[in-house]
Protein backbone atom coordinates (compact mmCIF):
# COMPACT_ATOMS: atom_id res chain seq x y z
CA UNK A 1 0.00 0.00 0.00
CA UNK A 2 1.61 3.37 -0.93
CA UNK A 3 1.22 6.42 1.66
CA UNK A 4 -1.36 7.91 0.24
CA UNK A 5 -3.43 4.60 0.62
CA UNK A 6 -2.24 4.38 4.31
CA UNK A 7 -3.25 7.54 4.94
CA UNK A 8 -6.52 6.80 3.78
CA UNK A 9 -6.86 3.78 6.14
CA UNK A 10 -5.74 5.77 9.25
CA UNK A 11 -8.16 8.45 8.79
CA UNK A 12 -10.35 5.83 7.91
CA UNK A 13 -9.68 4.54 11.44
CA UNK A 14 -10.64 7.67 12.60
CA UNK A 15 -13.25 8.22 11.66
CA UNK A 16 -14.35 5.03 13.50
CA UNK A 17 -13.45 6.45 16.57
CA UNK A 18 -10.34 4.52 16.82
CA UNK A 19 -8.23 5.85 19.82
CA UNK A 20 -4.22 4.32 18.26
CA UNK A 21 -5.51 5.85 14.64
CA UNK A 22 -5.39 9.73 16.17
CA UNK A 23 -1.71 8.58 17.66
CA UNK A 24 -0.62 7.55 14.18
CA UNK A 25 -2.13 10.43 12.34
CA UNK A 26 -0.89 12.69 15.21
CA UNK A 27 2.71 10.99 14.72
CA UNK A 28 2.64 11.62 10.93
CA UNK A 29 0.90 15.03 10.99
CA UNK A 30 2.67 17.10 14.14
CA UNK A 31 6.03 18.42 13.45
CA UNK A 32 5.28 19.69 9.52
CA UNK A 33 1.76 21.08 10.69
CA UNK A 34 3.80 22.83 13.40
CA UNK A 35 6.00 24.16 10.94
CA UNK A 36 3.30 25.71 8.98
CA UNK A 37 1.56 27.35 11.91
CA UNK A 38 4.70 28.73 13.49
CA UNK A 39 5.64 30.11 9.70
CA UNK A 40 1.59 31.86 9.35
CA UNK A 41 1.59 32.69 12.96
CA UNK A 42 5.05 34.20 12.96
CA UNK A 43 5.79 32.62 17.04
CA UNK A 44 7.89 30.20 18.18
CA UNK A 45 5.38 28.50 20.02
CA UNK A 46 2.04 28.06 18.21
CA UNK A 47 1.28 24.88 21.12
CA UNK A 48 -1.91 26.73 21.59
CA UNK A 49 -2.94 27.21 18.22
CA UNK A 50 -1.84 23.29 17.44
CA UNK A 51 -3.89 21.86 20.69
CA UNK A 52 -7.30 24.05 19.30
CA UNK A 53 -6.55 22.59 15.59
CA UNK A 54 -6.50 18.84 17.03
CA UNK A 55 -9.22 19.22 19.10
CA UNK A 56 -10.84 20.94 16.06
CA UNK A 57 -9.79 17.51 14.12
CA UNK A 58 -11.34 15.25 16.91
CA UNK A 59 -14.68 16.51 16.80
CA UNK A 60 -15.07 17.04 12.99
CA UNK A 61 -13.16 14.02 11.29
CA UNK A 62 -16.18 12.38 11.61
CA UNK A 63 -17.67 14.96 9.44
CA UNK A 64 -14.78 14.29 6.03
CA UNK A 65 -16.41 12.81 3.44
CA UNK A 66 -13.10 11.98 1.70
CA UNK A 67 -10.40 10.31 3.86
CA UNK A 68 -8.15 11.18 0.55
CA UNK A 69 -9.30 14.89 1.30
CA UNK A 70 -7.67 14.87 4.47
CA UNK A 71 -4.51 16.91 3.77
CA UNK A 72 -6.32 19.80 2.45
CA UNK A 73 -9.02 19.70 5.54
CA UNK A 74 -6.37 19.15 8.42
CA UNK A 75 -4.73 22.36 6.28
CA UNK A 76 -7.84 24.40 6.47
CA UNK A 77 -8.76 23.79 9.64
CA UNK A 78 -5.16 24.88 10.47
CA UNK A 79 -5.50 28.24 8.26
CA UNK A 80 -8.76 29.30 9.24
CA UNK A 81 -7.49 29.02 13.14
CA UNK A 82 -4.02 30.98 12.57
CA UNK A 83 -5.79 33.56 10.74
CA UNK A 84 -8.86 33.65 13.47
CA UNK A 85 -6.38 34.24 15.94
CA UNK A 86 -4.54 37.13 14.11
CA UNK A 87 -8.09 39.22 14.03
CA UNK A 88 -8.16 38.05 17.71
CA UNK A 89 -5.21 39.66 18.28
CA UNK A 90 -6.23 42.88 15.53
CA UNK A 91 -3.35 42.26 13.33
CA UNK A 92 -5.13 40.26 10.81
CA UNK A 93 -3.92 41.51 7.43
CA UNK A 94 -5.68 40.55 4.54
CA UNK A 95 -4.06 39.06 1.33
CA UNK A 96 -3.31 41.34 -1.45
CA UNK A 97 -3.78 39.40 -4.77
CA UNK A 98 -0.87 39.36 -7.16
CA UNK A 99 -2.16 39.96 -10.99
CA UNK A 100 -2.40 36.08 -11.87
CA UNK A 101 0.48 35.21 -14.21
CA UNK A 102 0.88 32.69 -17.18
CA UNK A 103 3.45 31.07 -15.07
CA UNK A 104 4.88 27.51 -16.12
CA UNK A 105 6.01 25.07 -13.54
CA UNK A 106 9.43 24.88 -15.33
CA UNK A 107 9.69 28.23 -14.36
CA UNK A 108 9.36 27.71 -10.79
CA UNK A 109 13.86 27.20 -10.00
CA UNK A 110 14.10 24.40 -7.48
CA UNK A 111 15.54 24.50 -4.00
CA UNK A 112 18.38 21.95 -3.14
CA UNK A 113 18.21 20.39 0.46
CA UNK A 114 21.64 22.25 1.41
CA UNK A 115 19.60 25.27 0.86
CA UNK A 116 17.10 24.61 4.37
CA UNK A 117 19.21 26.62 6.75
CA UNK A 118 19.28 29.88 4.54
CA UNK A 119 15.88 28.60 3.43
CA UNK A 120 14.47 28.48 6.45
CA UNK A 121 15.82 32.18 7.85
CA UNK A 122 14.96 33.64 4.53
CA UNK A 123 11.25 32.35 4.72
CA UNK A 124 10.68 34.54 7.76
CA UNK A 125 10.91 37.65 6.06
CA UNK A 126 8.60 36.88 3.46
CA UNK A 127 4.82 38.41 3.22
CA UNK A 128 2.38 35.83 5.20
CA UNK A 129 0.75 34.77 2.14
CA UNK A 130 3.87 33.38 0.42
CA UNK A 131 5.29 31.92 3.44
CA UNK A 132 1.76 30.11 3.68
CA UNK A 133 2.30 28.56 -0.30
CA UNK A 134 5.92 27.74 0.07
CA UNK A 135 5.43 25.87 2.84
CA UNK A 136 2.39 23.98 1.56
CA UNK A 137 4.98 23.42 -1.48
CA UNK A 138 8.19 22.55 0.42
CA UNK A 139 6.39 20.53 3.32
CA UNK A 140 3.55 18.78 2.14
CA UNK A 141 4.74 19.02 -1.10
CA UNK A 142 1.45 20.08 -2.46
CA UNK A 143 -0.15 20.43 -5.88
CA UNK A 144 -1.06 23.48 -6.85
CA UNK A 145 -4.30 22.52 -6.86
CA UNK A 146 -4.16 21.21 -3.27
CA UNK A 147 -2.85 24.34 -2.03
CA UNK A 148 -5.81 26.54 -3.59
CA UNK A 149 -8.08 24.62 -1.85
CA UNK A 150 -6.15 25.17 1.58
CA UNK A 151 -5.85 28.77 0.91
CA UNK A 152 -8.99 28.94 -1.25
CA UNK A 153 -7.96 30.94 -4.08
CA UNK A 154 -7.96 30.13 -7.46
CA UNK A 155 -5.08 27.67 -8.94
CA UNK A 156 -3.69 30.54 -11.08
CA UNK A 157 -3.31 32.48 -7.95
CA UNK A 158 -1.80 30.04 -6.31
CA UNK A 159 0.90 29.94 -9.10
CA UNK A 160 1.71 33.39 -9.26
CA UNK A 161 2.37 33.38 -5.30
CA UNK A 162 4.54 30.53 -5.71
CA UNK A 163 6.39 32.57 -8.94
CA UNK A 164 6.62 35.55 -6.79
CA UNK A 165 7.11 33.87 -3.27
CA UNK A 166 10.22 32.07 -4.99
CA UNK A 167 11.77 35.62 -6.47
CA UNK A 168 11.14 37.03 -3.22
CA UNK A 169 13.02 34.03 -1.26
CA UNK A 170 15.93 33.82 -3.76
CA UNK A 171 16.10 37.86 -3.33
CA UNK A 172 16.45 37.35 0.30
CA UNK A 173 18.87 34.60 0.18
CA UNK A 174 20.85 36.72 -1.97
CA UNK A 175 20.89 39.60 0.53
CA UNK A 176 21.29 37.32 3.90
CA UNK A 177 24.61 36.01 1.73
CA UNK A 178 25.97 39.51 1.20
CA UNK B 1 16.82 9.97 -0.11
CA UNK B 2 15.61 12.16 -3.07
CA UNK B 3 15.96 15.89 -2.10
CA UNK B 4 12.30 16.79 -1.78
CA UNK B 5 12.47 14.50 1.41
CA UNK B 6 16.19 16.10 2.47
CA UNK B 7 14.57 19.52 2.22
CA UNK B 8 11.81 18.79 3.69
CA UNK B 9 13.75 17.21 7.23
CA UNK B 10 16.56 19.89 6.83
CA UNK B 11 13.47 22.18 7.18
CA UNK B 12 11.60 21.53 9.96
CA UNK B 13 15.20 20.55 11.16
CA UNK B 14 16.16 24.29 10.92
CA UNK B 15 13.17 24.97 13.05
CA UNK B 16 14.06 23.22 15.64
CA UNK B 17 11.77 19.89 14.68
CA UNK B 18 12.12 16.32 15.22
CA UNK B 19 10.96 15.43 11.53
CA UNK B 20 10.16 11.85 12.99
CA UNK B 21 7.40 12.75 14.66
CA UNK B 22 6.33 15.02 17.66
CA UNK B 23 8.26 15.35 21.11
CA UNK B 24 7.50 13.41 24.52
CA UNK B 25 5.70 16.70 25.50
CA UNK B 26 3.96 17.12 22.74
CA UNK B 27 2.94 13.63 22.43
CA UNK B 28 1.69 13.93 26.19
CA UNK B 29 -0.45 16.74 25.49
CA UNK B 30 -1.94 14.89 23.09
CA UNK B 31 -2.84 11.84 25.25
CA UNK B 32 -4.45 14.45 27.14
CA UNK B 33 -6.29 15.70 24.46
CA UNK B 34 -7.72 12.64 23.41
CA UNK B 35 -8.73 11.37 27.31
CA UNK B 36 -10.58 14.77 27.22
CA UNK B 37 -12.09 14.12 23.72
CA UNK B 38 -12.89 10.26 24.65
CA UNK B 39 -15.04 11.80 27.78
CA UNK B 40 -16.87 13.35 25.25
CA UNK B 41 -16.87 11.23 22.37
CA UNK B 42 -17.57 7.74 24.03
CA UNK B 43 -17.11 6.36 20.61
CA UNK B 44 -13.42 6.85 20.65
CA UNK B 45 -11.84 3.95 22.30
CA UNK B 46 -9.18 3.40 24.40
CA UNK B 47 -5.97 2.32 22.89
CA UNK B 48 -2.90 1.18 25.73
CA UNK B 49 -1.43 4.48 25.96
CA UNK B 50 2.50 4.13 25.81
CA UNK B 51 3.00 6.29 29.05
CA UNK B 52 7.13 5.51 28.18
CA UNK B 53 6.96 7.22 25.53
CA UNK B 54 5.38 10.34 27.74
CA UNK B 55 8.21 12.17 28.83
CA UNK B 56 7.32 16.02 29.56
CA UNK B 57 4.46 18.38 29.80
CA UNK B 58 4.14 21.40 30.87
CA UNK B 59 2.19 24.71 29.52
CA UNK B 60 -1.33 25.31 31.49
CA UNK B 61 -1.42 28.93 30.74
CA UNK B 62 0.36 31.78 29.50
CA UNK B 63 0.87 32.96 32.98
CA UNK B 64 0.02 30.41 34.97
CA UNK B 65 1.78 26.51 34.19
CA UNK B 66 2.80 23.93 35.56
CA UNK B 67 5.61 21.60 34.53
CA UNK B 68 4.79 17.56 35.21
CA UNK B 69 7.77 15.09 34.38
CA UNK B 70 7.62 11.68 33.93
CA UNK B 71 11.19 10.16 33.60
CA UNK B 72 10.65 6.94 31.87
CA UNK B 73 13.55 4.72 33.13
CA UNK B 74 14.41 2.15 31.00
CA UNK B 75 16.49 -0.37 28.98
CA UNK B 76 19.32 -1.97 28.02
CA UNK B 77 23.17 -3.34 27.27
CA UNK B 78 24.27 -6.49 25.90
CA UNK B 79 27.90 -6.64 27.55
CA UNK B 80 28.42 -8.62 30.45
CA UNK B 81 30.68 -11.22 31.72
CA UNK B 82 29.16 -14.43 30.60
CA UNK B 83 31.25 -15.93 33.35
CA UNK B 84 30.14 -14.34 36.49
CA UNK B 85 27.47 -15.75 38.79
CA UNK B 86 23.97 -14.79 39.50
CA UNK B 87 23.75 -14.16 43.12
CA UNK B 88 21.92 -10.51 43.68
CA UNK B 89 18.65 -9.88 44.64
CA UNK B 90 16.80 -6.61 43.60
CA UNK B 91 15.45 -6.93 47.21
CA UNK B 92 18.72 -6.36 48.83
CA UNK B 93 18.47 -2.60 46.82
CA UNK B 94 15.00 -1.72 47.98
CA UNK B 95 16.54 -2.54 51.84
CA UNK B 96 19.29 -0.84 51.06
CA UNK B 97 17.54 2.80 49.89
CA UNK B 98 15.31 1.69 53.15
CA UNK B 99 18.34 4.03 54.81
CA UNK B 100 18.89 6.71 52.48
CA UNK B 101 17.45 9.83 52.96
CA UNK B 102 19.99 12.35 50.06
CA UNK B 103 20.25 11.51 46.74
CA UNK B 104 21.24 13.48 43.93
CA UNK B 105 20.51 12.24 40.42
CA UNK B 106 21.50 13.84 37.05
CA UNK B 107 20.04 12.34 33.40
CA UNK B 108 21.85 12.72 30.48
CA UNK B 109 19.92 12.35 27.11
CA UNK B 110 21.46 11.45 24.09
CA UNK B 111 22.51 14.08 22.10
CA UNK B 112 22.17 16.56 24.68
CA UNK B 113 24.65 18.27 26.55
CA UNK B 114 22.91 19.48 29.56
CA UNK B 115 21.59 17.26 31.92
CA UNK B 116 18.60 16.98 33.80
CA UNK B 117 18.99 17.32 37.55
CA UNK B 118 17.35 16.11 40.56
CA UNK B 119 18.06 16.73 44.17
CA UNK B 120 15.81 14.15 46.42
CA UNK B 121 15.36 14.22 50.63
CA UNK B 122 13.46 11.52 51.71
CA UNK B 123 12.11 11.32 55.38
CA UNK B 124 12.54 8.19 57.85
CA UNK B 125 10.20 5.47 56.26
CA UNK B 126 12.20 6.54 52.63
CA UNK B 127 9.04 8.22 51.35
CA UNK B 128 10.31 11.45 49.20
CA UNK B 129 9.79 14.37 51.81
CA UNK B 130 11.03 17.38 49.49
CA UNK B 131 12.19 17.69 45.67
CA UNK B 132 14.43 20.21 43.01
CA UNK B 133 14.03 19.90 39.59
CA UNK B 134 15.82 21.18 37.03
CA UNK B 135 14.76 20.85 33.38
CA UNK B 136 17.15 22.04 30.77
CA UNK B 137 15.12 23.89 27.62
CA UNK B 138 15.59 20.80 25.25
CA UNK B 139 12.91 18.97 27.83
CA UNK B 140 10.43 21.14 26.71
CA UNK B 141 11.63 23.60 24.03
CA UNK B 142 7.97 25.72 23.97
CA UNK B 143 8.86 26.82 27.95
CA UNK B 144 12.27 26.83 28.12
CA UNK B 145 14.08 25.74 31.03
CA UNK B 146 12.31 25.29 34.47
CA UNK B 147 13.17 25.12 38.15
CA UNK B 148 10.77 23.09 39.83
CA UNK B 149 10.79 22.34 44.24
CA UNK B 150 8.26 20.33 45.60
CA UNK B 151 6.96 19.61 48.75
CA UNK B 152 3.22 17.62 49.32
CA UNK B 153 2.48 21.52 50.72
CA UNK B 154 3.62 23.62 47.66
CA UNK B 155 5.20 23.75 44.57
CA UNK B 156 7.14 26.50 43.09
CA UNK B 157 8.00 26.67 39.60
CA UNK B 158 10.04 29.33 37.86
CA UNK B 159 10.38 29.37 34.07
CA UNK B 160 13.15 31.41 33.05
CA UNK B 161 12.23 32.64 29.85
CA UNK B 162 8.86 33.11 30.24
CA UNK B 163 10.23 35.51 33.48
CA UNK B 164 7.22 33.90 35.29
CA UNK B 165 7.15 32.36 39.14
CA UNK B 166 4.29 29.85 40.17
CA UNK B 167 3.71 29.42 43.84
CA UNK B 168 0.62 27.02 43.56
CA UNK B 169 -0.60 23.86 44.87
CA UNK B 170 -3.35 20.66 43.75
CA UNK B 171 -4.43 17.57 43.65
CA UNK B 172 -3.64 16.89 39.97
CA UNK B 173 0.02 18.37 39.86
CA UNK B 174 0.35 16.40 43.02
CA UNK B 175 -0.62 12.94 41.62
CA UNK B 176 1.72 14.20 38.46
CA UNK B 177 4.72 15.14 40.96
CA UNK B 178 4.00 11.85 42.92
CA UNK B 179 3.86 9.58 39.63
CA UNK B 180 7.36 11.74 38.59
CA UNK B 181 8.94 11.33 41.73
CA UNK B 182 7.96 7.07 41.85
CA UNK B 183 10.04 7.09 38.52
CA UNK B 184 13.09 8.79 39.92
CA UNK B 185 13.49 7.46 43.12
CA UNK B 186 15.66 4.09 42.96
CA UNK B 187 13.58 2.41 45.37
CA UNK B 188 10.32 2.92 44.35
CA UNK B 189 11.80 2.07 40.94
CA UNK B 190 12.87 -1.22 41.57
CA UNK B 191 9.63 -1.83 43.26
CA UNK B 192 8.05 -1.68 40.35
CA UNK B 193 10.86 -3.62 38.46
CA UNK B 194 10.01 -6.81 40.82
CA UNK B 195 6.15 -6.18 40.38
CA UNK B 196 6.64 -6.18 36.45
CA UNK B 197 8.57 -8.91 36.90
CA UNK B 198 6.13 -10.75 38.92
CA UNK B 199 3.78 -9.89 36.21
CA UNK B 200 6.04 -11.18 33.04
CA UNK B 201 5.97 -8.13 31.67
CA UNK B 202 9.65 -7.95 31.25
CA UNK B 203 12.22 -10.25 31.44
CA UNK B 204 15.30 -9.73 34.04
CA UNK B 205 18.71 -11.03 33.72
CA UNK B 206 21.50 -9.89 37.04
CA UNK B 207 24.81 -11.14 36.71
CA UNK B 208 27.06 -10.54 39.70
CA UNK B 209 31.12 -9.95 38.90
CA UNK B 210 33.36 -11.97 40.86
CA UNK B 211 35.28 -8.93 41.36
CA UNK B 212 33.60 -7.11 43.72
CA UNK B 213 34.93 -3.92 42.56
CA UNK B 214 32.81 -4.30 39.86
CA UNK B 215 29.19 -3.43 39.64
CA UNK B 216 26.01 -5.66 39.45
CA UNK B 217 24.47 -5.20 36.23
CA UNK B 218 20.34 -5.71 36.44
CA UNK B 219 19.61 -5.88 32.55
CA UNK B 220 15.60 -5.65 32.03
CA UNK B 221 13.90 -6.11 28.58
CA UNK B 222 10.51 -4.92 28.08
CA UNK B 223 8.47 -7.52 26.61
CA UNK B 224 6.02 -5.03 25.22
CA UNK B 225 8.51 -2.67 23.47
CA UNK B 226 11.92 -2.57 21.91
CA UNK B 227 13.23 -1.62 25.23
CA UNK B 228 16.34 -2.41 27.47
CA UNK B 229 17.62 -0.80 30.80
CA UNK B 230 20.63 -2.12 32.23
CA UNK B 231 20.88 -1.14 36.08
CA UNK B 232 24.58 -0.81 37.63
CA UNK B 233 24.76 -1.72 41.39
CA UNK B 234 27.15 -1.05 43.61
CA UNK B 235 28.10 -4.54 45.36
CA UNK B 236 29.36 -2.75 48.95
CA UNK B 237 26.05 -1.00 48.78
CA UNK B 238 23.45 -2.20 46.86
CA UNK B 239 22.88 1.31 45.70
CA UNK B 240 22.38 2.21 42.39
CA UNK B 241 25.07 4.07 40.72
CA UNK B 242 23.89 4.64 37.18
CA UNK B 243 21.07 3.48 34.75
CA UNK B 244 20.88 3.33 30.75
CA UNK B 245 18.32 3.73 29.11
CA UNK B 246 18.20 2.00 25.12
CA UNK B 247 16.10 1.56 22.23
CA UNK B 248 16.66 -1.80 20.31
CA UNK B 249 17.03 -1.68 17.18
CA UNK B 250 18.37 -4.02 14.22
CA UNK B 251 21.25 -2.07 13.28
CA UNK B 252 22.00 -2.25 17.21
CA UNK B 253 21.09 -0.77 20.37
CA UNK B 254 20.43 3.07 20.51
CA UNK B 255 21.73 5.13 23.75
CA UNK B 256 18.48 6.98 24.74
CA UNK B 257 19.93 8.32 28.03
CA UNK B 258 22.09 7.58 30.90
CA UNK B 259 21.01 8.07 34.57
CA UNK B 260 23.43 8.76 37.12
CA UNK B 261 22.95 9.06 40.81
CA UNK B 262 25.77 9.72 43.48
CA UNK B 263 26.08 12.09 47.11
CA UNK B 264 23.44 8.88 48.30
CA UNK B 265 23.62 10.68 52.35
CA UNK B 266 25.20 13.58 51.59
CA UNK B 267 22.65 16.34 53.16
CA UNK B 268 21.29 18.72 51.03
CA UNK B 269 20.53 21.93 52.74
CA UNK B 270 16.98 23.32 53.08
CA UNK B 271 17.17 26.10 50.56
CA UNK B 272 17.39 24.08 48.16
CA UNK B 273 14.06 23.15 47.89
CA UNK B 274 12.70 26.55 48.04
CA UNK B 275 13.48 28.70 44.65
CA UNK B 276 11.60 32.10 46.36
CA UNK B 277 15.49 33.55 47.05
CA UNK B 278 16.43 32.63 43.06
CA UNK B 279 13.84 34.40 41.73
CA UNK B 280 15.41 37.80 40.18
CA UNK B 281 13.72 41.09 39.93
CA UNK B 282 10.91 41.90 37.73
CA UNK B 283 9.56 38.31 37.59
CA UNK B 284 5.72 38.09 36.96
CA UNK B 285 4.79 36.22 40.90
CA UNK B 286 1.71 34.04 40.14
CA UNK B 287 1.03 33.18 43.96
CA UNK B 288 -1.97 30.89 44.10
CA UNK B 289 -0.93 29.75 47.33
CA UNK B 290 -1.22 32.78 49.82
CA UNK B 291 -3.79 35.03 47.85
CA UNK B 292 -7.56 33.76 47.73
CA UNK B 293 -7.67 33.90 43.55
CA UNK B 294 -10.45 34.04 41.32
CA UNK B 295 -14.57 35.14 42.12
CA UNK B 296 -16.72 32.43 43.99
CA UNK B 297 -19.20 30.43 41.91
CA UNK B 298 -21.75 30.80 44.89
CA UNK B 299 -25.41 29.51 43.91
CA UNK B 300 -24.36 30.04 39.52
CA UNK B 301 -24.31 27.09 37.59
CA UNK B 302 -21.10 26.43 35.77
CA UNK B 303 -21.90 28.47 32.69
CA UNK B 304 -23.30 31.19 34.70
CA UNK B 305 -19.85 31.14 36.61
CA UNK B 306 -17.90 31.17 33.59
CA UNK B 307 -19.54 34.22 32.18
CA UNK B 308 -19.59 36.26 35.12
CA UNK B 309 -15.43 35.50 35.97
CA UNK B 310 -15.38 37.14 32.63
CA UNK B 311 -17.65 39.81 33.37
CA UNK B 312 -16.05 40.81 36.36
CA UNK B 313 -12.42 40.41 35.05
CA UNK B 314 -13.46 43.18 32.62
CA UNK B 315 -15.32 45.22 34.76
CA UNK B 316 -12.05 45.67 37.40
CA UNK B 317 -10.14 46.89 34.38
CA UNK B 318 -12.69 49.41 33.95
CA UNK B 319 -12.71 50.46 37.58
CA UNK B 320 -9.11 50.21 37.05
CA UNK B 321 -9.30 48.29 39.97
CA UNK B 322 -6.48 45.57 39.33
CA UNK B 323 -5.92 44.20 42.35
CA UNK B 324 -9.46 42.06 41.48
CA UNK B 325 -7.74 41.79 37.42
CA UNK B 326 -4.86 40.35 38.83
CA UNK B 327 -6.68 37.99 41.17
CA UNK B 328 -9.22 37.07 38.62
CA UNK B 329 -6.16 36.79 36.24
CA UNK B 330 -4.91 33.57 37.22
CA UNK B 331 -3.40 35.22 40.64
CA UNK B 332 -0.87 37.90 38.99
CA UNK B 333 -0.46 40.73 41.53
CA UNK B 334 -2.07 44.30 40.91
CA UNK B 335 1.41 46.13 40.09
CA UNK B 336 1.61 43.58 37.40
CA UNK B 337 -1.89 43.15 36.10
CA UNK B 338 -1.90 47.27 35.52
CA UNK B 339 1.51 46.98 33.53
CA UNK B 340 -0.08 44.23 31.69
CA UNK B 341 -3.82 45.05 31.18
CA UNK B 342 -3.95 48.69 31.99
CA UNK B 343 -3.06 49.35 28.64
CA UNK B 344 -5.77 47.67 26.71
CA UNK B 345 -7.45 51.13 28.61
CA UNK B 346 -11.07 49.04 28.70
CA UNK B 347 -13.48 51.68 29.38
CA UNK B 348 -17.16 49.55 28.79
CA UNK B 349 -18.28 46.05 29.13
CA UNK B 350 -20.50 45.57 25.71
CA UNK B 351 -21.37 41.83 25.92
CA UNK B 352 -20.18 38.67 28.32
CA UNK B 353 -21.43 35.09 26.80
CA UNK B 354 -22.45 32.57 26.06
CA UNK B 355 -20.31 30.46 27.64
CA UNK B 356 -19.00 27.18 25.71
CA UNK B 357 -17.30 24.38 27.34
CA UNK B 358 -13.88 23.85 27.03
CA UNK B 359 -12.46 20.88 28.25
CA UNK B 360 -9.17 21.02 27.82
CA UNK B 361 -8.49 23.16 30.06
CA UNK B 362 -10.70 20.85 33.01
CA UNK B 363 -13.83 19.60 33.76
CA UNK B 364 -15.49 22.68 34.64
CA UNK B 365 -13.33 24.77 31.87
CA UNK B 366 -15.65 27.16 29.03
CA UNK B 367 -15.18 29.61 26.45
CA UNK B 368 -16.88 32.67 26.69
CA UNK B 369 -17.00 35.11 23.82
CA UNK B 370 -17.05 38.93 24.84
CA UNK B 371 -16.93 42.34 23.21
CA UNK B 372 -15.61 45.53 25.49
CA UNK B 373 -14.87 49.47 24.93
CA UNK B 374 -11.30 50.16 24.50
CA UNK B 375 -10.19 54.00 24.31
CA UNK B 376 -7.15 54.93 22.90
CA UNK B 377 -4.80 57.45 23.62
CA UNK B 378 -6.18 60.21 21.09
CA UNK B 379 -9.23 59.18 22.88
CA UNK B 380 -10.88 57.30 20.12
CA UNK B 381 -13.54 55.02 21.06
CA UNK B 382 -13.71 51.61 19.56
CA UNK B 383 -15.11 47.76 20.35
CA UNK B 384 -12.89 44.78 20.43
CA UNK B 385 -14.08 41.46 20.80
CA UNK B 386 -12.57 38.47 22.47
CA UNK B 387 -13.03 35.14 20.39
CA UNK B 388 -13.09 33.07 23.76
CA UNK B 389 -11.59 33.55 26.97
CA UNK B 390 -10.51 30.49 28.71
CA UNK B 391 -12.24 30.31 32.57
CA UNK B 392 -12.20 27.60 34.80
CA UNK B 393 -13.27 26.38 38.27
CA UNK B 394 -10.68 25.75 41.02
CA UNK B 395 -12.24 22.12 41.10
CA UNK B 396 -8.92 20.32 42.72
CA UNK B 397 -6.74 23.03 43.12
CA UNK B 398 -6.04 24.77 45.97
CA UNK B 399 -9.57 27.48 46.00
CA UNK B 400 -12.14 24.85 44.76
CA UNK B 401 -15.61 26.75 43.58
CA UNK B 402 -13.38 29.86 42.76
CA UNK B 403 -13.12 30.71 39.34
CA UNK B 404 -10.08 32.46 37.24
CA UNK B 405 -9.26 33.27 33.50
CA UNK B 406 -7.07 30.70 32.28
CA UNK B 407 -4.45 31.24 29.83
CA UNK B 408 -5.04 34.34 29.01
CA UNK B 409 -6.90 36.85 27.35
Amino acid sequence: MNLNGQLEQIVFRCKGGDRSAFEELFELYQPRLKYYVRRLDGSAGADDLLQDIWLTVFKKIGKLKEPKAFNVWLYRIARNRVFTGFRRKERFISLPEENELPVSNSDESAFSADDAERLHAALGELKTHHKEVLTLSFIEQMPHQSIADVVGCKIGTVRSRIYYAKRSLRKEMERNNG
Amino acid sequence: MDNDKKLFENLLKADGLDPNGPNGSERNTFARLLDQQSKTNPTLSYAKLDVWRVIMNSKITKYAAAAIVLIALGLSITLFDKTITPAYAIEQTIKAYNSIRFLQVKQFKAKQDEPLEYWIKSDDLGNIEKARYYLPEHVSPEDGSKLITWTPEKAELFFKRKNAYLIFQSKKIEGMMQHFLQQSQPKLVMQKLLEDQKAGTVEMDTQTPQDKQKPITVTVTDKAKPRKTIYYINQATDLITSVETYEIKDGGDVLISTTEYYDYNVPIDDKMFTIADEIPEGVTVVDQLSRLIGIPQGDMTYEEAAVETIRQFFQALVDKDYNKAGLIFSGISEEKAKEMLGRLNVTKVISVGPATPYPLCGEHSFSVICQVELTDPDGKKRTRGFGGVKARCGDDEMHPDRWIIHGGI
